[in-house]
């Protein structure tokens, strides 16, 4: 059985910096430093990358590292993302002139900045090491011997790569049994306690005075203990929140309520 | 040894087959088993001195679905029933794409109707077979499922 390795692209820019578009790292070849690119931001590069000297559009981009996950974001999260990729390329010589910005039209890496394309294929051993490494003692032993050990090896090799790859299945089966699914509400963070209420934030507010003004004019009962989850990096245009008699994950029913404000 | 290594072989062979039937079995059974949902939602929309409270039952079963809605407007005491069937087909990253199916719905006037539609998405109301709603619904824990747009929770609805 012929194995396949792992295949990594890797992008070499201005013989100065290795780009590993699977791992979304960035290492700089001068001080031998390796900084991961938060995913978007990535994603963004290895267009740019592939379309090299073309100019992309934003709309381009959008569409293909936001919206084809499923999300649903404007320019100004794309324009930070750039804006961190400059960043990370500024360490190298001539680095922020790598994406150029194209007034009305999008972003582009210039012709004039070099690009290498590497793939690499992480292979596993080739055969011909097996048969050096188990023929390595000459004289010692015969020839048959050696290919029944080569034969027993190679076939030991085979049922434990088949093996793994049934038991690979099983072990998904049950890790999805035994797993539990993580509280979505466990990130968020205690703040201080509203009217008995128990209030947690994903983002600390500035101005705690607004969630509790939030939480007064929902009617909920504060005095039953209620845990109220607030989350602050709204997309809609309205405040909301949710609160739950019992804190979610507990086993105990939540008996949540979500509440939307619209001014 | 010849008989003894083949033997072996469909030993191994027989064993694998037996683990690949029930690793598929295990996959497919809990698969199915967390696609089969029912849930309920309670929300409220409060809009200075008017508050619409919904209530959700949520039902997802291998692609297809349906929402029975119950809502009710503070200020004029109107309401809204609509039940709303649906296809849905699960994307990466736990995104959820509902297609509109149709709709059967209920409401107490024709201002009722224009008060509710002003808060819903227009998915809930629409009779185009192309509209698509696209939400993400990740499984908070074995009673909880949490609904939302982007990063943003909606709403939660609980397993029955």
């Amino acid at each position: 059985m012929e194995e396949v390795g792992r295949v990594a692209v890797v992008y070499i820019i201005n013989e100065a910096l290795i780009y590993d578009a699977q791992a979304h790292l960035l290492h700089y070849m001068c001080d031998d430093k390796t900084v991961t690119l938060p995913i978007p931001a990535s994603n963004c590069f290895k267009i740019l990358l592939d379309n090299h000297g073309e100019i992309i559009s934003q709309e381009t981009l959008l569409t293909r590292v936001w919206n084809a996950r499923g999300m649903n974001v404007n320019a100004n999260t794309l324009h930070q993302n750039i804006s961190l990729l400059r960043k990370a390329l500024s360490q190298i010589e001539n680095g922020r002139s790598v994406i150029k910005t194209i007034p009305k039209r999008g972003f582009t890496i210039p012709t004039d900045v070099t690009i290498q394309k590497k793939i690499q294929d992480e292979e596993s051993d080739p055969p011909g090491n097996e048969m050096a490494e188990v023929a390595a003692p000459p004289g010692v032993m015969t020839a048959a011997p050696v290919e029944k050990r080569l034969f027993l090896r190679r076939n030991g090799i085979r049922v434990f790569i088949a093996a793994g790859m049934l038991l690979l299945p099983l072990v998904v089966a049950l890790w999805h049994i035994i797993t539990p699914p993580r509280n979505y509400f466990s990130a968020y963070i205690e703040i201080n306690d509203s009217e008995g209420c128990k209030v947690f934030v994903n983002n600390i507010p500035d101005d705690s005075v607004i969630l509790q003004s939030l939480i007064k004019r929902s009617a909920v009962d504060c005095g039953a203990r209620r845990w109220v989850y607030i989350t602050g990096n709204h997309v809609a245009d309205y405040p909301s929140f949710i609160a739950c008699r019992n804190q979610p994950g507990t086993g105990l029913s939540p008996g949540c309520q979500s509440f939307y404000f619209f001014y | 040894m010849l008989n003894i290594n083949v033997n072996i072989n469909y030993a191994i062979a027989f064993i694998s087959l037996m683990i690949l039937m029930l690793s598929l079995y295990l996959v497919s059974y809990f698969r199915s088993e967390s696609e089969a949902i029912t849930c309920d939602a309670r929300l409220s929309i409060i809009d200075n001195a008017r508050t619409l409270n919904f209530r959700m039952n949520i039902s997802f079963d291998n692609g297809d679905g349906f929402i029975t809605l119950m809502a009710k407007d503070s200020a004029s005491d109107a309401v809204l029933r609509l039940r709303k069937t649906f296809h849905y087909q699960l994307k990466k990253n736990d995104v959820m794409v509902l297609s509109n199916d149709a709709s059967v719905m209920n409401f107490s006037s024709a201002e009722a109707f224009s008060t509710f539609k002003r808060y819903l998405p227009a998915f809930f109301f629409t009779t185009r077979s192309d509209m698509k709603m696209l939400t993400r619904v990740i499984k908070s824990s074995d009673d909880l499922l949490v609904f939302m747009i982007v990063d943003t929770p909606l709403f939660v609805c609980e397993r029955r």
